[in-house]
């Protein structure tokens, strides 16, 4: 029996229309369609068809059903910038690797879920109350924040896509118990990746329930994120006294973490600084260009959960078709995915750096025309 | 190559390439350690001079004037670099030395250029660099050119060699054997240790294999 899910996957995860598939397997789109409602079986001459356009073995054709995984949060973010097609591989993809995380978690117990769901609060209050749920101190820097998410039972599915304008998204997953996900994509810095994993955390956190337009949710969480990651009171300490200058946000980036323009919007936030200083602020960014290529890297983080579950069934030098075989997902793909995930190496401290984009400015020797 | 050609290729060089030197380079590596420290007394101190003069009659001296003065203040109470010396001068006037070389502070004119001496003998002594050779950036006094543009909000700091100032007409320009910016210094600042080494208290994830059903009655869960 195939699963049209399944071949809907597959297909999503290939970046491929209905039509393209249909075109690459000679039969029409409509078919496609009836074979993934599964109101028609495909013959085994199109399976094979299928299964090589899509580059899925035709094992994983005829798997049940992989656990629900609901939009989330991608109902509202960055909706505009990001193509259906990014976004149904993006699901599709992120649903495939919590499957297998969800798999091979089966035979152990359950992490602890010690995430709270916060309903009639404001997102700072919200923010408060999950640090203290968490276990974090509440004015301190959170580092290692993927790894500690995951010990408190957040699962954190890691996905090799570098798409620009889509950082994360997150789920409450349909599973018994149901597990909080996030998943997010790679290649961004750690900074963005430290906000983007605590902005999901917000909408996993308050957003259960979808009430309030997409924008409001959205500035919801990222209330949250900025309370989360840089509590008031750390921050009025911090912000407070001295004019804030360009050094002094690259010296409050080292300590916590959080990028400099997410620094300047905490203080207008907070009232520390005027809308003007804002807009002043935000002009020497543009002015240096820091927008897009800021200094102070901050080192990214890698989960941790799928290749633990990995090295504890298959042993520390496990091979990816360990984890490939039983799912029916082809190695080649499911290769990089592991890889996004640290190993115990990278537990030892041996964490990478992602060097800004551009090469700092400066150095440019400007020879002055003799005067008369 | 003698001593002499070396020297006239060297001048050669510094007159014609627009790429960086290995004279500028040698020299703003040597100054290097001067960007940070004046980045972090300078900014601050921009700001409260141009908070001061928010809502009043807008005057350059006086703007510049309190923009030493507070980088002075601040100078004087942070703990410098073994090697570096800061000395106050007269009218808040900054000078460091550093490596064996001197280095002096001044704002730019509206062009990003060094201003003229004018009728100050001391001006015009440091300024004057003409007939030096040496390929020894010690052996040459540097200005520090820093520049603020009111739009943007943007401070600047470039290294400055000057070469001679002309003596007929003081208030031009210096002219100058190169400038060359400083990065700024946010790009020196590196993340704190604490996101890159491991921490004790984030050890790895505890997975504990469920027992088997038979055995136990239950599902092992912990829930």
């Amino acid at each position: 029996m195939i699963n049209g899910d399944r071949i809907r996957q597959a297909r999503e995860i290939a970046e491929l229309t209905q039509e393209e598939l249909g075109e690459a397997c000679g039969i029409n789109q409509s078919h496609v369609a009836l074979f993934e409602q599964n109101l028609r079986q495909p013959q085994d001459d199109t399976l094979r068809s299928i299964a090589l356009a899509t580059g899925f073995p035709i094992s994983f054709f005829k798997r049940e059903q992989a656990p629900d995984f609901p939009l989330g949060s991608l109902l509202y973010r960055k909706r505009k910038s990001m193509s259906s097609q990014d976004r149904d591989k993006v699901r599709q993809t992120g649903r495939l690797v919590f499957e297998a995380i969800a798999n091979m978690s089966e035979r152990f117990k359950p992490i602890d879920l010690h995430l709270p769901r916060i309903n009639s609060v404001e997102p700072e209050e919200a923010a408060r109350m999950t640090r203290a749920a968490l276990g974090f101190s509440p004015d301190t820097p959170i580092t290692h924040l993927l790894t500690r998410l995951e010990k408190n039972g957040v699962v954190i599915v890691s996905i090799p896509y570098d798409i620009e304008d889509h950082d994360a998204f997150s789920v409450w997953a349909d599973t018994e118990p149901r597990r909080p996900v996030i998943v997010m994509t790679s290649g961004k810095p750690g900074d963005r990746q430290r906000w983007s994993a605590s902005h999901e955390l917000a909408h996993l956190v308050m957003h259960h329930t979808y009430t309030g337009s997409p924008s409001d949710l959205e500035s919801q969480a990222d209330r949250f994120a900025g309370e989360f990651l840089f509590p008031e009171e750390a921050a009025r300490k911090d912000l407070g006294g001295s004019p804030i200058t360009l050094m002094i946000l690259a010296d409050l980036k080292s300590r916590w973490g959080i990028a400099i323009s997410a620094l300047v919007m905490r203080a207008f936030n907070l009232g520390i600084i005027t809308d003007g200083q804002r807009r002043y602020l935000f002009r020497q960014l543009a002015a240096k260009d820091w927008q897009r290529n800021e200094p102070v890297p901050i080192p990214d983080e890698k989960p941790r959960l799928l290749r633990k579950l990995a090295e504890s069934i298959y042993g520390p030098n496990f091979e990816t078709k360990d984890v490939a075989d039983p799912l029916g997902i082809p190695s080649q793909m499911l290769k990089p995915i592991i890889a996004s995930y640290a190993s115990p190496a990278d537990l030892q401290g041996t964490a990478r750096t992602n060097p800004p984009k551009e090469k700092a400015r400066g150095g440019l020797v400007t020879m002055l025309p003799r005067r008369p | 190559m003698t001593c002499w050609a070396k020297s006239c290729n060297f001048i050669t060089q510094l007159e014609h390439t627009l790429e960086p030197t290995d004279f500028a380079k040698q020299s703003l590596k040597m100054l290097a350690p001067l960007g940070p420290i004046l980045h972090r007394a300078m900014e601050p101190s921009v700001e409260e001079a141009r908070t001061y003069l928010n809502g009043r009659r807008f005057d350059g001296y006086v703007f510049a004037d309190l923009t030493r003065y507070h980088t002075c203040c601040r100078l004087e109470q942070s703990n410098l670099p073994k090697g570096i010396a800061f000395n106050r001068l007269p009218n808040n006037g900054i000078l460091f030395h550093c490596d064996g070389s001197q280095a002096r502070v001044w704002k730019a004119d509206e062009g990003g250029e060094l201003q003229g001496p004018g009728t100050s003998k001391s001006k015009q002594a440091f300024f004057d660099q003409s007939n030096l050779f040496s390929q020894d950036p010690r052996s040459y006094r540097y200005a520090i050119v820093w520049q603020y543009d009111f739009q943007t909000g943007l401070l600047t700091l470039s290294l400055a060699c000057p070469k001679q100032y002309d003596e007929q007409r003081p208030w031009n320009n210096v002219e100058c054997h190169f400038y060359i910016p400083f990065q700024h210094a946010a790009f020196e600042v590196s993340a704190a240790p604490e996101f890159s080494s491991p921490e004790p208290s984030v050890d790895d994830i505890d997975l504990k294999p469920r027992r088997k059903i038979q055995e136990s009655g239950d599902d092992g869960s912990n829930d």
